[in-house]
């Protein structure tokens, strides 16, 4: 007898026929009526491991609460974009996978979204105009459908701005709003003050009338009665520590970009040709594999990479 | 069947849930919480974590209300909790779920031998028991004998055929009667009248 078929015996999940055989089967040996108790006991205690408090149910107002507030998409709203790489500047596109979550579907263009993380959770959403946000555990982004560049933040996230000529991005905060062109950089938004990093360019941040620039390697903190000062920072990846193995690149010098691969996975990479450094990356890697990293970074640039152990070459194609 | 665990086709509020039924979800949200927050506690080791992925499965139950379709809201929900489970582990690069997790809470995963099994809590041996198992093991037997769910069940939220399901159950409680016998099985003489101490 299979003990498969004394599991479903004892789970009462057995038709009648087969419960008779395995009746029968008991009584012919008690070797068999031994394997049966076996069992028996075996799934009682590992029933009984499972018992003990169980953590308050939620309140099912509030779930549902949760739901309508970050706008979460029904299924046919949902996008799931791949190939989010856009490279911008080289026109190849890479591997990237992001959810975005759209809201209600009436007046579509012009409705502000929602993005909200709960403790523990980090996500990155693409918006519209092509720039990618990535948002910190506890935080909520408002932004919109359409091509308009102004956003809302509570809390803190990472953005990488597409470059659009003579329409800047801005960020709203409830410590003061920050106005870019195209360019990375970490916001931290609380009721009275706010955080600037600036990975890469410049960023205006502008705060009871008051305005100051943070340029790359700099930040700042604004906030009511505080006098904003511009501290340099030696490496402003390192304040952004949270947002993990995501990295986006906006109009990256690709230097720059193999500085930040490096940092981030246990890998070398090594160009020895000027013309390839020049290059500009635009790419989105959400958590990926360092070989996927690595490949749609040689994809983008179109050269031959050749990877050996921790260490990768990167060619010119001949 | 782990008692107090509803019976499988025990969900009609699943259809009016589609209609929006705030009440339906109320209903659905007693009926299986205990559950769903059992089986994320497996998956995660953090009771914390494990609240905050059983809430998140009921708010995306209620999000794509729509999409449901049958009388059985736990295979969805157990499985909506297995994907944010294995999410949250891979976000966190922990190597080895299971291992890890029994690792933070600083109990052995290595094979127990006889000897030192028998000083142990029952609770312990069998947490070291399932720790033995392979993943696949663990996560049918998690699901069917811990959980009490039924095979078409454990089926739909781990994405196994139902027979591969019946083997691999077949196969770890075979192994786990072999392991957890110095607790659970007869009392064999030791010589001199003395016996295993039977917890």
């Amino acid at each position: 007898m299979d003990d498969d078929l004394i599991l479903r015996g004892l789970d009462g999940d057995l038709p009648g026929p087969e419960l008779e055989a395995l009746a029968r089967w008991r009584a012919a040996d008690p070797a068999h009526e031994r394997r049966y108790r076996q069992l028996e006991r075996l799934s009682a205690v590992l029933a009984e491991q499972e018992r003990g408090s169980v953590p308050a149910r939620p309140d099912p107002g509030s779930l549902i609460r949760r739901s309508r507030v970050r706008s979460r998409p029904s299924g046919s709203e949902r996008r799931w974009l791949f190939g989010l790489a856009a490279a911008a500047v080289i026109g190849v596109v890479g591997f990237g996978v992001l959810e975005i979550y759209l809201g209600s579907t009436r007046n579509r263009d012009s409705i502000v979204r929602d993005l909200m993380t709960g403790p523990g959770e980090a996500s990155t959403v693409q918006l519209a105009d092509g720039s990618v946000v990535r948002l910190a555990p506890d935080s909520r982004l408002s932004f919109r459908a359409d091509q308009r560049r102004e956003v809302w933040l509570d809390g803190t996230a990472y953005f990488a701005v597409a470059k659009q000529e003579g329409r800047p991005f801005v960020v709203r905060t409830r410590a003061g709003s920050t106005t870019v062109l195209g360019t990375r950089f970490e916001l931290q938004a609380t009721a009275d003050r706010l955080r600037v990093v600036v990975v890469e360019g410049r960023v205006a941040v502008e705060n009871e009338g008051k305005r100051i620039e943070v340029d790359g390697g700099e930040m700042t903190f604004v906030g009511s009665g505080v006098d904003p000062v511009v501290n340099k920072v030696s490496e402003p990846s390192e304040l952004v520590g949270w947002v993990g193995k995501v990295l986006l690149f906006r109009d990256t010098p690709l230097e720059r970009a193999v500085s930040e691969i490096e940092r981030t996975y246990p890998i070398e990479i090594q160009i020895d040709d000027s013309i390839l450094r020049r290059h500009l990356v635009t790419a989105t890697f959400p958590e990926q594999p360092v070989e996927q990293v690595v490949n749609t970074v040689c994809r983008i640039l179109d050269a031959d990479c050749v990877m050996h152990r921790d260490t990768v070459r990167v060619r010119r194609r001949r | 069947m782990t008692p107090g665990t509803p019976p499988a086709g025990s969900d009609p509020e699943l259809s009016r849930l589609a209609q929006g039924d705030e009440c339906a979800f109320g209903i659905l949200l007693e009926r299986h919480w205990p559950g769903v927050v059992g089986y994320a506690a497996r998956l995660v080791a953090s009771a914390e974590v494990a609240q905050d992925i059983a809430q998140e499965a009921f708010v995306r139950l209620w999000d794509r209300r729509a999409e449901w379709t049958g009388t059985d809201a736990r295979p969805i929900l157990f499985r909506i909790a297995r994907n944010l489970g294995y999410d949250h582990c891979r976000a966190e690069a922990v190597r080895g779920r299971w291992a890890s997790a029994q690792r933070r809470q600083g109990i052995p995963v290595s094979m127990p031998d006889v000897g030192a099994v028998e000083a142990e809590d029952l609770r312990t041996a069998i947490e070291r028991a399932l720790a033995a198992l392979s993943d696949r093991e663990r996560e049918v037997v998690i699901l069917s004998r811990l959980r009490g769910l039924p095979r078409a069940e454990v089926a739909v939220v781990t994405g196994l055929a139902p027979g591969t399901v019946s083997n691999l159950l077949s196969s770890a409680m075979a192994r786990l009667w072999q392991m957890l016998e110095p607790h659970l099985g007869e009392r064999p003489t030791l010589g001199a009248g003395r016996r295993l101490r039977r917890i």
